[in-house]
This record gives structure tokens, sequence and C-alpha cells, in this order.
């Protein structure tokens, strides 16, 4: 007589019974390997790292007279240390223990907003910190202010706009390399579930 | 801690995240690695659970959780030379129905392989929307159309 499906896998269920599980038990001394975890683990890790930065610019600054340098920097980097605590709020706030459609989507909508985040960050912020900043410390002030002094104010300022827009881009290209890298194959897996998830939800009775 | 945790709150259910685990992935490193992460997550997250469902629904849940979030390592190290992963066949258990049945029920997409693993684990239809988060009304139908399909596959694997 053939077996049903529900009978093939009771014979598994038995089978398994017996199976050499693994026998890794140390928990507590293992990483995780979701890409959730991971991101949250290297956020959190970015804000302290970014509280040390804030504290040793200043204080290097400080030191070097460079005040106005200072302020700008801190003021950029406390920026950052905010938003950084706003997104790590938000991947916490994702529970594993959710059921499956409500976890997929907050994963889902979380990775989106760290993306846009990021990508803003890359595009216009990271030439906001280098262009004034680097001819600064490079250069020195007095060698900015006469660079600055012997151009026209429109040569100045089309030079600062070339360069910003060409930092943006590379940026902008620099980051969206590196999510399409680490993670469009998991991002697309997400949408794909989502999206059987949604089909299941609205499956015609009968 | 970890070992009294382990054979309290883990233990019972090692058939199940196993069972799951092994429909999800295709090869014995994968397994582990689902395997591994699925208890860690439930060692990181019990302090979370509210007796609002039973305990095997939440294990169900962060199981599944974790099997639709995971990546495989098959595709970076995959040479060409053999046949694809999903064409390799299951050699995990002595029957080899069962074995067939793991192959056909790893072809189906993520959310039918769910819904059709619950459904043999004997989840009721209403846990098997609570643990999905969808509707209740739609699972029914949908397990008697992954059956179909599994049928098919199995009928193509003896012929």
């Amino acid at each position: 007589m053939k077996q049903t499906i529900e009978d093939t896998w009771k014979a598994g269920s038995i089978e398994l019974e017996n199976d050499n599980l693994p026998a890794k038990r140390n928990y507590h001394k293992m990483n995780s390997k979701l890409s959730i975890d991971k991101l949250l683990k290297a956020t959190k890790l970015d804000n302290y790292a970014l509280l040390v930065i804030i504290v040793l610019v200043g204080i290097t600054l400080f030191f070097l007279k460079e005040l106005i340098v200072a302020a700008y920097c801190i003021l950029l980097l406390s920026i950052l240390y905010v938003s950084n605590r706003k997104r790590i709020r938000s991947l916490e706030s994702i529970k594993i223990e959710n059921d499956n459609y409500t976890y997929l989507k907050s994963f889902h909508e979380n990775m989106q907003a760290t993306i846009r985040f990021y990508t803003k960050l890359m595009t216009f912020g990271f030439p906001l910190f280098v262009i004034p900043v680097l001819p600064w410390l490079i250069l020195g002030k007095t060698e900015v202010l006469k660079i600055l002094s012997e151009n026209s104010w429109s040569k100045t300022a089309l030079t600062i706009l070339i360069v910003y827009a060409a930092l943006s881009t590379c940026g902008f290209l620099a980051y969206r390399l590196s999510v399409k890298i680490g993670y469009s194959r998991l991002i697309s897996k997400i949408e794909d579930n989502l999206e059987a998830l949604k089909q299941l939800n609205t499956l015609p009775n009968g | 801690m970890s070992e009294d945790f382990f054979l309290k709150y883990i233990a019972p259910y090692t058939g199940i995240i196993a069972k799951l685990c092994r429909a999800y992935t295709n090869n014995q490193e994968d397994f582990e690695d689902y395997y591994q992460e699925v208890c860690l997550q439930i060692w990181k997250n019990h302090s979370n659970f509210k007796n609002q469902s039973k305990w095997s629904t939440w294990v169900y849940k962060i199981t599944l959780n974790v099997c639709m979030c995971m990546l495989r390592k098959e595709k970076s190290t995959y040479t060409g030379f053999l046949p694809e992963p999903n064409e390799v066949q299951n050699t995990a258990f002595k029957n080899e129905n069962v074995n067939l049945l793991y192959d056909a029920i790893k072809k189906l997409n993520e959310v039918d392989k769910a819904v059709i693993l619950l459904y043999l684990e004997e989840k009721s239809y209403k846990e098997i929307a609570q643990i999905m988060g969808t509707n209740f009304n739609t699972i029914g139908v949908r397990i008697n159309r992954i059956k179909e399909r599994l049928k098919i596959l199995l009928n193509e694997t003896n012929h």
C-alpha cells in the first residue's frame, strides 16, 4: 500500500529522534549569524567608536587651537551619533518571536531605512565632512585662507561644488556597491517571502 | 546556566528544530549553522516569552524566522562542476521515502515549505495562521494545493 505524505513524515520524525544533533551548547559564547543582529552589533560598536572619536577630535583640535574646525567636527559627529542611536532603537524593536509576517516586514522596513540613512549619509554627509575639514587639516588655516583670498568667490564656489559632486557620487556608488554585495541576496529573499505571505493571505477560499 | 537551560527549554524541541532546519538547508554545514542559530535565538530571547501562546508555538516562530532570514553558504562555494545545490539529493535519512519527501519539500518556496512543515507537525490551521501571521481561512486551501504539488514532485522523482 502506498504511504501518504503524513506517514512518510512520521517515519522521518522517528528516525530523527536518534539523529546526532550538534552538541555545542555554550550559547552565551556564540555570535549570532543573523544579519539583523550583526547590523545591530556593528551600529552599537560604531556609536561607541564615535563617542571616542568626538572626544579625541575635540581634545586634539582644541590643543591645535582650531576651535572652529573642532566645533564643526563635533557637531557633525554628534548628529551622526544621535542618528545612530535612533537606528539602534529601531533595530532593537524587531522581535524574533513575532509571527513570521510581522518579523519579516519589520526586518525589511528596517533594512530599507538603514540603507536610506547610510545612502544619505554617504552622499551628503560624507562630502560635507571632507570638504571643509581635510584642506584645513592638510594645508593649514593660513594656506586655505590664502587660496580663498587669491581666487574669486565664484571660482571657489564652483571648485567646491565640483569636489562636492565628485565626493557625493563616490560616496553614493561605494555605499550602493557595498549594499549590493552585502545585502542584496538577503533583501530579495525577504521580499520574495513577504510576497508569498501576502499571496497566502489573499488566497480565495475554494 | 547554558546546560540547564538547554536541557529544560530546548532539548524537548530539538527534533522539531532539526526537522525544520533540515527542510531549509541542503548540506550538513548549513544545517548546523541554522540549528545553532535557532538555539542561540531561543536562549537570547526566552525572557520575552509571555505565556500568551504555547512554548512550542514560540519555538516554531523563532525557528521559521531564523530559517527565512539566514543565507545559505552553498552559492558562494558553488564551483560549477558539481550539480546545482538544490539538485543534490538528500541522504540524511535511512528511509529513502523520507529523503525523497524532504527533497520534494525543499523544492517548494519558503512560505509553502513552512506551511506544509507545520501541517505535518500536526499544528491546527489556527496555530499555523498564528505562527505565519496570515489569514486563518486560507490555510486549508493552501495546504491542499501544496500536498498536490508534493505528490506531483514525488511522482516525478519516482518515474
